[in-house]
């Protein structure tokens, strides 16, 4: 222990000296011939060697890699298009609500590719088939505590917003599809 | 790299050209030269032994029955520990060492009376060192078995030969 620092020491001295004096390329010959003679012959020879185990053993890999990487890539795209759910499901997609299925959601990650995702805010509501058949629509209500907009999906009434939140720009709805803002004087007075 | 090389083609014809004035110079530019050949030597001859031995043959054999998974993962050091153990990794082992005395010397040649102690005192301080680790892990006796195996060695082919 105390010879092998020893050692240790006086050949780290030795080198630092030579280093620095006008013998600094003997050292880069000396250290070419040790890490070619140490290193990089037997590596080259345990390549060669083993040059199909190798093959194999890396395309393995590669296949592994390959595999695993487009798990992670599907397992996100995956997340993204049950968020966007969540998102539909919040605002009253009734239509689609019986519809879960693993093929809706595939079309789902097809959508996703093909257009961009629209701006996300706490503050903003995207209406899908707004006033169609089957579609969601949008009424004002005069409440108990305050007016508000509410979404009808044939089935449930659902408080979007205050309408006075609405009306002041604080709020706004959108059509999922063309991204028009949908105005006050299209939503009617419900009866 | 390749400019690498070829300064140490020149620095290989300088050496040779000025070895009986310049001994000591020349040496410590022919010596890793010397170390790099006898480890590609080695390496070649290891490769061909291996080749003799049917490595390839018998790897070729194992994909052929067992498939793909017969060679997966399946190294083999093959004739590689010529060169990380043995005789010519003490040989190399050394050269280095001679190779790092000789740039020493060279430099102790040139340079004033407290750097030359210095680095003749580590120096010697680092020979001791090797011989007490040899000696206490039993290695010094390990080369002198291997070398007596080799003069056995020797003395049989010569042996051969003369009858």
């Amino acid at each position: 222990m105390i010879s092998g620092t020893i050692l240790g020491i006086s050949l780290l001295l030795n080198m630092i000296l030579i280093y620095k004096s006008k013998y600094k390329f003997m050292l880069k010959e000396f250290a070419f011939a040790a890490l070619t003679s140490l290193v990089i012959v037997p590596a080259f020879l345990w390549i060669l060697e083993n040059i199909i185990s190798v093959l194999v053993t890396s395309i393995f890999v590669i296949i592994i890699i390959f595999v695993l990487l487009k798990f992670v890539f599907i397992e996100k795209k995956d997340n993204s298009a049950s968020s966007k759910k969540d998102y539909m499901h919040k605002y009253g997609d009734a239509t689609n609500k019986n519809n879960e299925s693993a093929t809706h959601k595939s079309n789902l990650v097809e959508k996703e590719k093909t257009k961009p995702e629209p701006p996300k805010s706490e503050n903003c509501a995207y209406i899908t088939d707004f006033n169609k058949f089957a579609g969601i629509k949008l009424y004002k209500v005069h409440g108990v505590m305050h007016d508000y907009i509410a979404t009808d999906n044939g089935l449930v009434d659902r408080e979007l917003c205050s309408l006075s939140d609405y009306e002041k720009g604080k709020f706004h709805i959108y059509e999922e599809k063309t991204k028009r803002e949908i105005k006050s004087e299209e939503i009617p007075w419900k009866k | 790299m390749f400019k690498y090389l070829k300064d140490l083609k020149n620095n290989l014809i300088f050496s040779i050209k000025n070895f009986k004035t310049d001994t000591f110079n020349s040496l410590g530019h022919l010596t890793p030269i010397i170390i790099v050949f006898i480890s590609f030597m080695t390496g070649i001859i290891a490769l061909i032994k291996f080749i003799l031995e049917n490595g390839y043959h018998q790897q070729i054999e194992l994909l052929k029955t067992n498939g793909i998974v017969g060679v997966f993962g399946k190294f083999s050091d093959g004739t590689t520990n010529v060169l990380s153990q043995g005789l010519m990794l003490y040989l190399i082992v050394v050269l280095l060492f001679i190779n790092f005395c000789i740039i020493i010397f060279n430099y102790i040649k040139n340079e004033k009376k407290l750097k030359q102690f210095i680095s003749m005192f580590s120096l010697v301080c680092s020979i001791f060192s090797i011989i007490t680790i040899l000696i206490v892990s039993g290695n010094i006796f390990r080369l002198i078995r291997i070398s007596e195996e080799n003069q056995e060695v020797v003395l049989n082919i010569y042996n051969n030969i003369s009858n």
